[in-house]
């Protein structure tokens, strides 16, 4: 390699390979190659197209609706339950199996099984989405509660500490990083098992649409709807990141504590 | 654990004076205290089955099968050819798939692991696939692949590349420059510091790209069950589904539940013996 | 014989900070067999040296030859034990010692007889099969030494390989390191922070000063060989140790100084 080349910073040579890829979708698109690769061109107007329409803006209120309901819920339940478990043994051993089974088990396999006992509408995708989310943040909350505990507890209780103090003081500042963690990459799978809930049954929401479009051989629309979901996946990432950041900022960590 | 066992070795000298019944009873108690993790675990767990088994007996057969219904209906059914020929058609793109993405997936990796060209050209498209849920892809692998065994080979390959790419490319990184420079201080070639360093070094890395990768190339392997219904498991779920047979139905899901369960295990074996090395040098691969 | 001629070393620092002067026109002759040790203070250039000596880095100005070679890279007359061990640790004991060997491109039963000696030379004998996380840290520097001396260098270069292990062990290593180099007829040039080390080991010792790199003084170790332990105990032992602390306090004290003019701004 000559040091011309070597020179020549890493975003830009991201960019000639994202412009580079550009040009090969589109040339891959006018010479027909491929029936899922229309040109690049056809499919940004019909990305506009698409998105302006009613369809599609019931079908994003319907997803957003779906996951402003489950990732609360299954958040703050995931926090409790992973703290309760982490600072108490006895509910540890009570529940460790499950967690660790359905974190290990394909939990997709489990759907027809959910929209058999729930029906084919939006309890079964809060189910499906409230399994793929609590454990994840049960298994990162009650590792790091854990951490913290082992490490303070002495310390804690040789100065007369109580539960809740210990609680406020140190396990929750103490526990954050993972608990972040936790809740981060939960997001993403809950983002995941949303659309793909909705592919299943196929007429709600984005994932319906996707099926639908899908189903009819609309290529164009397709990538539409592909593309507002790795908005979607992406702009969530990043809200969770950002909340990471300032959550460090504010309860700093001097020393990580190691773990996941 | 020693503590525990003190504490129940003191309260038994305590009352060391008394008849034998209680001294045996005093072990026993001993024992028990011992093992109470495994069991609260098991009580737990057996409250769940016998809830399982009491809520679904109450509840209209259609929707919930009751535990010993579905072991029985499990049991049956992996004695029937069908079933087995289903699953084969099931375990067959996996294999496939699977196979595919670690043959492409770690070369690559790899690659983007030591060169910072490669890295910059196609790592944008590698955190691309990573975001979206693989699951949106489907519909577009059906339009080019068709719902036969090419088709669900490529949904399951899809879904484990990326967990391979990312990790194998980490686990470049991760090897310790100052070894490389050791190497270099040997006189060796730029091919022996490859085979040498960079490929052993990166196992750590590589094997946990295969850990996830087989999982998630089980969740591919499912989603293409319940998406492309022609041959596999799929099929078999939708019939029993239409013809109300509940226990066959949760049979089957349990069969690939514990598909992925076993998959797992045997990757967890594989990965600690291919880093049998690595005890107390670097963290713990978790 | 190694020839340093008038050898300068600067580093270049990112951003708008002062190039860093690792060395300044330094000029040092060893001579053949002879075991050199090069003391001083953090930063002042040692393990640069060595590591120029070693091929591994270029001097920014002067030159480096050996028997009249100027130094171009890494080569077959030199092994360099390293403070870390660095050794693979995916690798048994034979395999990491027979790794120099290797990349020299020996053929493979060569390769396994020199290894298998270089692991006997060091004690490690029975130890071929285990792997470096079984070892305890004085073992794993006796492989990496196992590993130079298996490719039969003319020059041994080892950079503070005894400061990653406990006092005891270091002590055993040292004497080790003296009783297998009298079977052979090797240069060292030893890098090290500790007095007491230079002394027992060296025929001679270049101390350095920091600020920039140079060399302050070199001293001749007169005490007779083969030196037992009660050598440290004798009268010119210590007068030698203190005659380089003298040398290398006021470094120290120039750090603390630093150090709390930094704290109290």
């Amino acid at each position: 390699m000559t040091s011309t080349l070597s020179r020549v910073p890493s975003w830009a040579l991201v960019l000639a390979s994202l412009a580079f890829g550009a040009i090969v979708w589109e040339t891959v698109g006018q010479l027909g190659f491929s029936l899922i690769f229309p040109p690049l061109s056809d499919v940004m107007s019909t990305v506009y197209e698409v998105w302006t329409s009613e369809r599609f803006r019931d079908a994003l209120t319907n997803t957003l609706t779906t996951l402003a309901i489950g990732w609360p819920l299954s958040v703050g339940l995931g926090l409790i339950v992973g703290t309760l478990m982490g600072r108490f043994k006895v509910v540890e051993w009570a529940l460790d199996i499950y967690v660790n089974v359905f974190l290990s088990i394909p939990l997709i396999a489990t759907i027809p099984i959910i929209l058999l006992l729930f029906g084919l509408g939006r309890p079964s995708i809060i189910v499906i989405v409230f399994m793929a989310t609590f454990f994840q943040v049960v298994i990162n909350t009650s590792s790091g509660v854990r951490a913290v505990a082992a490490q303070y507890d002495e310390m804690a209780r040789s100065f007369g500490a109580n539960e809740f103090q210990r609680m406020v003081r140190i396990t929750i500042p103490g526990a954050l990083p993972l608990m972040l963690t936790g809740i981060r990459i939960a997001t993403g799978r809950c983002v995941r098992a949303v659309i793909f809930a909705e592919q299943i049954i196929s007429v709600i929401g984005l994932g319906g649409l996707l099926q639908s479009y899908g189903g009819a051989l609309r290529v164009e629309e397709t990538w539409a709807i592909i593309i507002a979901i790795a908005i979607i996946g992406l702009t969530s990432m990043e809200i969770v990141r950002y909340l990471e950041g300032v959550m460090l900022r504010v309860f700093p960590q001097g020393h990580q504590i190691s773990g996941a | 654990m020693t503590e525990d066992s003190q504490k129940a070795d003191r309260d038994a000298d305590r009352l060391a004076g008394q008849p034998a019944a209680v001294g045996v009873a005093l072990m026993i108690w001993r024992q028990l205290y011992r093992q109470r993790a495994m069991i609260v675990r098991v009580t737990s767990f057996c409250c769940f089955l016998l809830a399982w088994e009491i809520y679904a007996r109450q509840q209209s057969p259609i929707i919930m099968a009751p535990f010993t219904g579905v072991v029985v209906a499990l049991v049956e059914l992996l004695g029937t050819s069908d079933f087995r020929a289903a699953y084969w058609e099931t375990i067959k793109p996996f294999g496939i798939g699977l196979t595919l993405a670690i043959c492409t997936g770690v070369p690559a990796g790899l690659l983007i692991g030591s060169s910072r060209y490669f890295r910059s050209a196609v790592l944008p498209y590698v955190n691309f696939l990573n975001a979206v849920p693989m699951t949106a892809f489907i519909p577009l692998v059906v339009i080019a692949f068709g719902i036969g065994l090419q088709g669900r080979y490529m949904v399951v390959y899809l879904f484990a590349l990326s967990e391979l790419v990312l990790n194998s490319a980490a686990g470049v990184r991760y090897v310790d420059a100052q070894l490389i420079d050791m190497a270099n201080s040997f006189g060796a070639s730029r091919f022996r510091i490859f085979r040498s360093i960079i490929l052993p070094g990166s196992m750590p890395g590589v094997m946990a790209g295969l850990r996830l990768g087989a999982g998630r190339s089980v969740v591919g392997m499912v989603a293409a069950e319940l998406l492309l219904v022609s041959v596999g498991l799929g099929q078999v779920i939708s019939r029993y589904r239409g013809l109300f047979q509940t226990e066959n139905l949760y049979a089957t899901v349990l069969v690939m539940a514990i598909t992925g369960l076993v998959v797992l295990e045997v990757v967890r074996r594989i990965e600690r013996r291919a880093l049998h090395w690595q005890r107390g040098i670097g963290e713990a691969n978790q | 014989m190694i020839e340093v001629q008038g050898v300068g070393r600067v580093f270049e620092r990112g951003g708008h900070q002062e190039p860093f002067v690792a060395l300044d026109d330094v000029t040092l002759t060893i001579q053949d067999q002879e075991f050199m040790s090069l003391i001083g203070p953090s930063g002042c250039g040692k393990t640069t040296l060595l590591r120029m000596i070693g091929g591994l880095i270029k001097p920014s100005s002067g030159r480096i030859s050996i028997d009249g070679n100027p130094v171009k890279g890494p080569g077959p007359d030199r092994a360099i034990v390293f403070q870390n061990f660095l050794l693979l640790p995916w690798a048994n004991v034979l395999s990491n010692v027979s790794f120099g060997l290797e990349a020299r491109g020996r053929r493979r039963k060569e390769v396994r007889e020199l290894a298998l000696d270089a692991i006997a030379r060091v004690g490690l004998t029975g130890f071929e099969k285990n792997y470096p996380h079984e070892l305890s840290g004085g073992m794993q520097q006796r492989v990496g030494l196992a590993r130079a001396l298996a490719v039969s260098p003319k020059i041994l270069l080892m950079d503070e390989p005894f400061a990653s292990v406990d006092a005891q062990t270091r002590q055993i290593l040292q004497e080790d390191l003296l009783r297998v180099w009298r079977g052979t007829k090797t240069t060292i040039v030893f890098v090290t922070h500790s007095m007491e080390e230079a002394v027992y080991l060296s025929d001679r010792i270049a101390v350095f000063s920091r600020s920039p790199g140079q060399i302050a003084e070199v001293i001749d170790v007169q005490i007779p060989r083969p030196r037992e332990d009660s050598a440290r105990k004798t009268s010119e032992f210590t007068d030698l140790t203190g005659h380089i602390w003298e040398q290398l306090r006021w470094a120290v004290e120039e750090d603390q100084h630093i150090e709390r003019a930094a704290a109290n701004e």
